[in-house]
């Protein structure tokens, strides 16, 4: 697997105590030769329900790899 | 006053093979092509590569300082363009340019350039920071 990129866009800082729930999505499978392009979705939460941060990662996933 | 095309912040990062370690046990990300010549060498890599998530944060927080608070980072977004090889004995050293690409009403985008040599090894390094 290879990180292609990277991407953080914040409604606020993290602070020491928070208490934070992240949920990962596949939002998106695209098929490049033999391998994938797979971006991933995670979107972390604080305990109120509001939206701290969503971090999507584009991965590439080799032929063959889990 | 901050116009477009300053240079707000600059500076080398040396990286060595203890600085990869260091990070593995950090991040949890013990891939061996970060650490292991053999396994590298094994999938066909140039040698042992930095994590690109480090070379990231190294990357951003360049401009810390000048921005006087990381949360005034609102966005922040990066391709992995190019592996950077730790040379087992000289390591690697990173250059890290940081420039006002765009300025709006209340904050700016700072572009970064982080080579190693010759190479540029992030694409699209960008930051939207609030400046008010």
């Amino acid at each position: 697997v290879l990180h292609a990129e990277q991407r953080f866009r914040y409604s606020r800082p993290i602070v020491a105590g928070d208490e934070l729930v992240g949920r990962l999505s596949v939002t998106g499978v695209r098929a490049i030769g033999g391998n994938a392009m797979v971006t991933c979705l995670a979107e972390i939460q604080d305990a109120a329900g509001e939206h701290v941060v969503t971090a999507t990662a584009v991965l590439l996933v080799g032929e063959g790899e889990e | 006053m901050t116009a477009v095309g300053d240079i707000v912040a600059e500076r080398s990062v040396h990286l060595t093979r203890d600085s990869l370690v260091r990070y593995a046990g950090a991040s949890g990300d013990f891939n061996p092509i970060h650490y292991s010549d053999r396994i590298a060498s094994a999938v066909s890599l140039p040698g042992v590569l930095a994590h690109g998530m480090l070379a990231m944060g190294l990357a951003v927080e360049t401009i810390v300082p000048w921005l006087g608070d990381s949360g005034r980072i609102l966005e922040y977004g990066v391709r992995f363009t190019r592996p950077i090889v730790v040379d087992p004995e000289s390591g690697a050293e990173l250059r890290i340019v940081a420039k006002v690409g765009a300025i709006d009403a209340d904050g700016a985008r700072i572009d970064l350039t982080v080579s190693h040599g010759d190479t540029t090894v992030l694409g699209k390094a960008q930051v939207r920071v609030r400046l008010a």
